[in-house]
């Protein structure tokens, strides 16, 4: 059950980060993961892997659409990118995630919490 | 809304885009392989280390696949698909397993759905008449408790003064002569009273039914059925204005009943019961059936009937007093007594060849996913969710217990008919016997709940198994207790074949006891010609002139050696008693005495064969017409009424107040000329037909039999033309007839038994091959280390040897505790048959034996070192 439970937090934190990086512009799965590591600062240590599903998840949720383009290295890859949904979801999640963190934050010793980047 | 749109669209895509899905999920995948792979060796990393780190970041390719094609939210369709393709791959792959599945189940499903067809049919079935439940018949009782027809003069006063009722109807069986429609034709016809046909709710298809006051003027007005109005009088309406002759009578027909209209007797016409005045109240001839008024329970009806049987003892003490009446209800009286014990004992044992079908595919099933264990664990390994694997194997035990339900509806259906066919002619509702469909249902429940259960047991193990535990497991063998639980079904399948094993025996040495009886008949190359003379000729002594014309005739023909004539057909419906005075002995209330009596030609006890014990048999001196009154009895009549003299000489007369004294001049052996397997009752024979119109000769043209039949029709026809042809009948094949029943449950049950065997026999050897193919590999460590191959087949079979007398065992105990319901079934049963049960149990050993011996013989031919090299 606690294992679930970890899980499904990791979930929605990692459908936002997804969010986050392709509001910046259009990005295929692996550079998706590693813009992720870098926002994450290398922190959120999930495999790869995990970063598909959570994609097929949001492309069924209408959250991002896929396309299959040319990288500038001439290979072919998948893009995903924010739709009009993806883009409302993306702004509903920001303000749910800085008021869970300041409640977070104040409940851990009161110190301000600042926006996350 | 477009968001509700894009999900749709997208799963849809995904549903019918599954191959370019799963192509662009593989591109995707090695895409970021490469991208991983390439920016680590940027940084310096080997190719190969570059690659295998790339994949450890990434995570198990297959569980990370099998994520996003969960995530893509059509899996339960797609993978419905994928099962269904798959349980059909594998089951035509395992061709022979899934034979032998659906087989099994087929026959199970299939015996119980015909034996419950039986069952619902001709016992359980409601009457088909409105409010059914409030038919019930009604029979006299005498002092000393048997069941009695009612007599017209009590059936008046009771109709007259009864309260109970909205109906209470009597009547009475009568061969009618058929003319002017074609061939002389002798129907099967009742008369009855004006209650009768209006009680069962029914309306004629034509015409109506006659009323009360037709019946009373005495009119001469019938009721004909449909096949009768079909077969007779080409279906039209205008046989309402035909005069029709019977007996050489005119009548006309009232009405038509429907085609599906049955009633007890199933006769072929209603005519009206005469009201004669004259009837005495010791002719005890007709059937009452009564509907019970709305809302009286069948016991205040009886109590009700109980106080006019009362006043009617008072009233008439010589014939009446210490009678009773008894109701029952008219369904229960149709299908008989033995009927429904012999139903219920055929599906239960139906039931336990069921039970045992289900065993054996439990087996199977167990015995297959054990082998799949490996499969299993694999699959769980390579990163298949536990979910999915259990949903696979569902689907695989749902198809084949489908498979298996169709198997058994189908033999059912084809079964059927010639099961109608094998039951003896005389079922009651025998129409009635189809394929019902509630039991096809509760059949098919119990295969998908056998098959979901044994199906089901190794995906719950392998749900709870860690891949790498369940491969290891499955490397050390099969556990103990999978092989504990393979052995107690083993053991089971081997009880329930020696119960139903013992149940054929039972019913075999009880058919055995059956045909040994003697009936006191000598059958062979006897011919029986029924005849009834009805016809206005034959009144005033006609009979007998017909009679005596007959024998003389027939005597003649050169191949008949004797020729008798008796009132009863011998094994026919029917038989006479009368209430008897002994000379000598007080008569008076509760004094009763009934026997039997059959009225005989000279000719009948050479005809028929019955052996004189003492004194002599009647001859032609005693049919004289001023001879002295003089009869034979049988064995029986002798002892049981002169227990402690010798019953020559003395004298009895026909009725409670008989004065008509008649002497004894002969004893013959015991007769049984109704059924074989009723006790032989006290019976004597008198001399002459007299007015009696119905009438048996029994012809005895020994090794000429057969090609008798055309010469005595012609006889027949030349004495009355208009005389409708007898079914002329070896008299072997009414004893044999009479035997039917038996015949049939045994029949039955060896058919059950066989199968029952048969299974036992493939439990035996499916799980023998089984243990031994896995314990391949000890057995080579065992031949290596310089074992004999006969000591480790030893081994095995000792094995065998322990489940075989376990199973035996315990099924012989039941079949001891089981015999005594089996009991009334059984024709002088000696209680318990330790020589059937041997037999039985001997077999079924034997059997086992070498469905043991068959795979043990491999052990034998393991050679050592390619034992050691099996794997697992």
């Amino acid at each position: 059950m606690a294992a679930d439970e970890r899980s499904e937090l990791l979930q929605g934190t990692l459908e936002l980060l997804v969010l986050r990086t392709l509001a910046l512009e259009p990005m295929h799965g692996w550079g998706i993961a590693q813009r992720i590591r870098q926002l994450s600062r290398d922190t959120f240590a999930v495999q790869q892997g995990s970063l598909y599903p959570a994609l097929q998840r949001m492309l069924r949720k209408g959250w991002i659409s896929g396309e299959w383009r040319v990288t500038e290295n001439n290979r072919r890859a998948r893009y995903y990118a924010l739709t009009a949904a993806g883009e409302r979801r993306l702004s509903e999640e920001r303000a749910e995630w800085e008021r869970a963190s300041a409640a977070v934050n104040w409940v851990l010793g009161g110190r301000r919490a600042g926006g996350a980047a | 809304m477009t968001r509700l749109w894009a999900e749709l669209r997208e799963r849809v895509r995904a549903l019918v885009r599954r191959r370019d899905a799963e192509r662009e999920m593989e591109d995707e995948f090695s895409f970021h392989l490469e991208m991983e792979a390439e920016e680590l060796r940027r940084t310096g990393v080997e190719p190969d280390e570059a690659m295998r780190r790339a994949r450890v970041a990434f995570g198990g390719t297959e569980r990370m696949k099998e994520e996003v094609r969960d995530a893509r939210g059509v899996r339960a369709l797609e993978d419905l698909a994928f099962d269904l393709r798959l349980t059909f791959r594998r089951l035509v792959a395992q061709r022979g397993f899934t034979l032998v599945v659906v087989l099994t189940l087929g026959i199970g499903i299939g015996a119980t759905t015909i034996v419950y067809g039986l069952l619902r049919g001709v016992v359980l079935a409601p009457l088909p008449y409105p409010d059914p439940q409030r038919l019930v018949m009604m029979e006299e009782i005498t002092p000393d408790g048997s069941r009695f027809s009612v007599s017209l003069p009590n059936y008046r006063d009771f109709q007259r003064e009864q309260r109970s009722f909205s109906h209470l109807a009597a009547v009475a069986d009568r061969d009618v002569a058929l003319l002017g429609t074609g061939d002389p034709l002798s129907l099967h016809a009742q008369s009855a009273s004006a209650e009768y046909l209006p009680m069962f709710g029914i309306h004629p298809v034509l015409g109506r039914l006659p009323t009360a006051g037709e019946y009373s003027r005495g009119e001469r007005t019938v009721v004909l059925t449909y096949a009768l109005w079909q077969d007779r009088f080409g279906g039209t309406p205008d046989v309402l204005q035909r005069a029709i002759v019977l007996d050489g009578e005119p009548y006309s027909v009232a009405g038509v009943m429907p085609r599906d209209f049955e009633t007890p007797g199933e006769p072929a016409l209603w005519l009206p019961l005469a009201n004669a005045h004259d009837a005495e109240r010791e002719d005890h001839d007709l059937m009452a059936i009564g509907r019970l008024a709305e809302g009286v329970a069948i016991e205040a009806a009886e109590s009700d009937l109980a106080r006019i049987a009362t006043r009617l003892g008072e009233a008439y003490p010589e014939t009446n007093s210490g009678w009773s009446v008894q109701l029952t209800s008219l369904r229960e009286r149709m299908v008989g007594e033995s009927w429904p014990r012999a139903a219920w004992i055929l599906m239960s044992a139906v039931g336990l060849l069921l039970l045992l079908t289900c065993v054996n595919v439990a087996s199977l099933l167990l015995a297959r996913s054990l082998e799949r264990g490996r499969e299993l664990s694999l699959r769980l390994a390579l990163g298949a969710s536990r979910g999915r694997l259990v949903r696979q194997l569902l689907t695989e035990s749902l198809a084949l217990s489908g498979l298996g339900a169709v198997a058994g509806i189908a033999i059912a259906v084809a079964f059927l008919p010639l099961v109608r066919e094998a039951l003896p002619a005389d079922t009651p509702r025998l129409a009635g016997v189809k394929v019902e469909p509630t039991m096809m249902f509760v059949s098919l429940a119990l295969a998908l709940a056998v098959g979901l259960m044994f199906g089901m047991a190794p995906a719950i193990r392998a749900a709870r198994m860690r891949a790498r535990e369940a491969l290891a497991d499955h490397a050390r063998g099969e556990r103990p207790g999978a092989g504990r639980v393979r052995e107690a079904l083993v053991a089971t399948e081997i009880a329930l074949a020696a119960l139903l094993l013992a149940g054929a025996g039972f019913l075999g040495t009880s058919l055995l006891r059956l045909q040994a009886v003697d009936t006191g008949f000598d059958t062979a190359g006897v011919l029986v010609v029924p005849l009834s003379l009805t016809s206005e000729r034959y009144a005033d002594g006609g009979v007998q002139r017909m009679v005596n014309g007959l024998e003389e005739r027939l005597g003649s023909l050169s191949s008949v050696s004797a020729v008798g004539t008796s009132n009863v057909t011998p094994f026919g419906t029917w038989g006479t008693v009368v209430n008897l005075s002994v000379e000598g002995r007080p008569s008076g209330p509760g004094q009763t005495t009934f026997a039997s009596w059959r009225a005989v030609t000279p000719g009948f006890f050479s005809a028929a064969g019955l052996r004189l014990l003492r004194g002599r048999l009647l001859e032609n001196a005693d049919h004289a017409p001023d001879a002295p009154d003089r009869i034979v009895v049988t064995e029986t009549f002798a002892n049981r009424l002169f227990p402690e003299s010798d019953a020559l000489g003395k004298r009895v007369a026909m009725g409670v107040n008989g004065t008509n004294w008649r002497e004894i001049v002969g004893v013959v052996e015991d007769v049984r000329d109704l059924e074989v397997e009723q006790l032989p009752a006290p019976l004597f024979f008198l001399p002459g037909i007299g007015n009696w119109a119905n009438v048996t000769l029994l012809l005895r043209a020994p090794g000429q039999s057969a090609a008798i039949s055309p010469a005595v029709r012609a006889v027949i026809a030349e004495l009355d033309p208009d005389l409708p042809v007898p079914a002329i009948e070896p008299l072997a094949d009414r004893v044999r007839r009479s035997t039917a029943g038996p015949r049939f449950y045994l029949q039955v049950m060896s058919g059950f038994a066989f199968v029952a065997l048969l299974l036992a026999a493939m439990g035996v050897y499916g799980t023998m091959s089984y243990t031994i193919a896995r314990r391949t590999k000890e057995f080579g460590i065992r031949l290596a280390l310089g074992a004999r191959p006969g000591s480790v087949r030893r081994l095995v079979l000792r094995r065998a040897a322990v489940v075989a007398m376990v199973g035996l065992t315990t099924g012989t105990v039941a079949a001891v505790l089981l015999s005594s319901a089996l009991g009334s079934m059984l024709y002088e049963s000696p209680g318990v048959e330790p020589l059937t049960l041997a037999i039985g149990a001997v077999v079924l050993a034997a059997v086992v034996v070498l469905a043991a011996l068959i795979p043990a013989r491999r052990v034998a031919r393991i050679s050592a070192m390619r034992a050691l090299r099996v794997d697992g």
